[in-house]
């Protein structure tokens, strides 16, 4: 006869099921479980997972650096800034593999140089800056001055707020170590013990301990020894930072770069400054002041490609997107076989884009569309493509952002608009 | 003049120092107002106090003794993300018994899906299971008994567990699946019912458990 529990105590069989249960289920810690702080310790150093953001991945450095750079919200009205990830010759990468130094360059002039054995990733980027997490090792970080500008720099549990300054950072995991040396404008440094945030200004540095909890912010030492190699003439304003406290550099580093510098740069313009240089130090001013003096016309006709970059690019900070347009379009005509003369489709494109109506979303896709025939592989590509089904699905071109989206997909599978290619490709 | 001990002036240098508090030995309450001042030795803390019950929790809800370790963390990071919003630091403990049944209904949104997606099949129980158990029959009516659960709904299922295996009291089962005393009482009823059926029909279980009530004194 099959057995029945009809006829027993359902609460003393639950009971002993329970009680199986408890002793089989208990609270014991394997020695891996055991070390699960240290999991949980890195994935809180890592911060929260922005959402809608995607990752790509890039190597820099001997050991492994790496720059990943995610997407942002699709609401915004103006259109993300662009970078690109160039070597140490200043060569533009898509996807490097870099045994040395590096360097991010972004499209409103502001440059992240990376040094050897360091690794970076540039988690989110939009209209007014870029959130960059270090991980480990060196970087010297020149942002532009932009009204409203907005940029940080994650290293461990601290935050380095940016609005617009010079400064070297570094981070060592091992030591849990933050160290900051500030050489123009101010930041703000958030993180445990730094209450609502502990203030940097130009000439301090500061070292703060995530480990002891210790924050030490003095000044920083009159010697200036050279900073990061700057890679280009046209790079970052050399940094200051006692040489006992820096990171040993590979020896091949180029011996251009390095330069001393004094710790505190003098306001005042210098005349010999190339528009280039200019740039990097956010004069832009400066150089559409001596186009003006020279004239424009001279200087759309005679200008090399470096300037007319430079031009561009000190017309589009200062919003006289007209400007803008123009001497990017003398650099197509002019230059057209360059870097330069390329990649000033995809900026044309951008410029269009600021513009509101259906014409000047039409002409930015077109522009987008010549770049990419221009560079099918080149620094900006992503983004182009990118661009180009967020354009189309704003203009309700379902057909077009499907083709866009399936594109993007099939170059960029995990890309910053992979999510959102992947959404359309499935409503469709 | 007494100084600041948080600051002080060193050879022009401006020093902040953390405070030196043994903070294992300091109660929920000045554990939470550490983490929430940046003090970066007390997660730490915390970790290493409720760990074991977060493990417990999701291992008896979920009827596996292993692979949980994920889902701990997930805990854990809910939990800092969101203790800022903790009222009354001496409720830690309610607090982070929430947080793991919020991380243990989406684990078992998930399992269901994935259970429906493979027609039914059921995930075999930890073969781990063995080294608790070197009896087959107990292990075997281990494994039924979560299949069981497997069949009642995710809500009752928390609730059971937590009652008549965790052993909590009503209120504690109460706030930590948010519910009000009445509700939890009636899910708690209709979750006994529903096993209590199961474990009538299950002639397996029926089989093994008249051997123990034979043995039983």
């Amino acid at each position: 006869m099959k057995p029945s529990l009809e006829s027993q105590d359902s609460d003393r069989a639950l009971r002993h099921l329970c009680e199986l249960a408890r002793t089989t289920f208990t609270d014991e810690l394997s020695p891996r479980e055991q070390a699960g702080w240290s999991r949980l310790d890195a994935k809180m150093a890592g911060g929260p997972r922005p959402r809608r953001i995607l990752a790509v991945g890039f190597g820099l450095a001997a050991a492994a650096a790496a720059v990943v750079f995610l997407a942002y919200s699709w609401n915004q009205k103006s259109p993300s800034l662009g970078f690109r990830i160039v070597d140490e010759t200043g060569v533009p990468h898509a996807a490097p593999d870099l045994d040395s130094a590096g360097r991010i360059e972004f499209s409103d002039g502001s440059k992240v140089t990376v040094a050897a054995q360091t690794r970076a990733s540039v988690t989110a980027i939009d209209a007014l800056g870029a959130r960059i997490r270090l991980e480990h090792g060196r970087l010297s970080a020149q942002f532009v001055q932009l009204p409203q500008a907005s940029w940080s720099i994650a290293a461990g549990p601290y935050q380095v707020l940016v609005t617009g300054t010079a400064f070297d950072v570094s981070w060592t995991p091992d030591t849990r170590a933050l160290e900051l040396w500030l050489r123009h404008g101010s930041v703000l440094v958030k993180g445990p013990n730094a209450g609502q945030g502990l203030a940097v200004v130009a000439g301090q540095h500061l070292l703060a301990s995530a480990t002891t909890g210790q924050i030490v912010l003095d000044a920083m030492a009159p010697a200036v020894p050279p900073a990061l190699p700057t890679l280009s003439s046209a790079d970052l304003a050399p940094a200051v930072s006692p040489a006992s406290e820096r990171p040993a550099l590979a020896s091949h580093e180029p011996s251009r770069a390095p330069r001393a510098a004094p710790a505190a740069r003098a306001p005042a313009p210098e005349p010999s400054l190339t528009w280039p240089q200019a740039l990097a130090r956010g004069d832009f001013q400066r150089i559409l002041d001596e186009a003006a003096r020279r004239g424009l016309d001279d200087v759309l006709s005679g200008a090399s490609s470096a300037d007319l970059a430079a031009f561009a690019d000190a017309a589009r900070y200062g919003r006289k997107n007209d400007l803008a347009q123009r001497a990017l379009l003398a650099q197509r005509q002019r230059f057209p076989q360059t870097l330069a003369g390329r990649d000033a489709a995809f900026l044309l494109g951008t410029l269009d884009e600021s513009r509101a109506g259906r014409d000047a979303q039409t002409s930015a896709l077109r522009w987008y569309g010549r770049y990419l025939v221009e560079n099918p592989t080149g620094s900006y590509s992503g983004q182009a493509l990118g661009r180009r089904l967020v354009l189309f699905e704003s203009m309700h071109d379902r057909a077009a952002a499907r083709e866009a989206a399936s594109l993007y997909l099939a170059k960029f599978p995990s890309g910053p608009y992979a999510a959102e290619a992947k959404r359309i490709v499935e409503t469709e | 003049m007494r100084s600041d001990p948080n600051k002080m002036n060193r050879g022009g240098a401006k020093i902040l120092v953390l405070p030196a508090a043994d903070l294992s030995a300091t109660d929920d309450t000045g554990l939470v107002s550490a983490i929430l001042a940046g003090d970066p030795r007390a997660p730490r803390v915390l970790w290493d106090r409720y760990a074991r019950l977060v493990y417990r929790i999701l291992r008896r809800s979920l009827g596996q003794q292993h692979e949980v370790e994920d889902l701990v963390q997930e805990v854990f990071l809910h939990l800092f993300r969101r203790l800022p919003t903790l009222r009354d630091p001496r409720t830690l403990p309610a607090f982070l018994v929430t947080m793991t049944t919020l991380t243990l209904r989406h684990e078992l949104r998930r399992r269901w899906v994935r259970r429906c997606m493979l027609l039914g099949a059921r995930e075999d129980i930890d073969p781990d299971l063995r080294a608790v158990h070197p009896n087959p029959e107990a292990r075997q009516a281990v494994s039924r008994l979560y299949a069981i659960l497997d069949k009642i709904g995710r809500e009752e299922r928390m609730a059971f567990v937590l009652r008549f295996i965790e052993g909590m009291e009503l209120t504690e089962v109460a706030t930590a699946l948010g519910l009000s005393l009445a509700t939890t009482k009636r899910r708690l009823t209709h979750a006994r019912a529903r096993v209590d059926h199961h474990i009538a029909n299950d002639p397996g279980l029926a089989a093994y458990l008249s051997e123990i009530d034979e043995e039983s004194p």
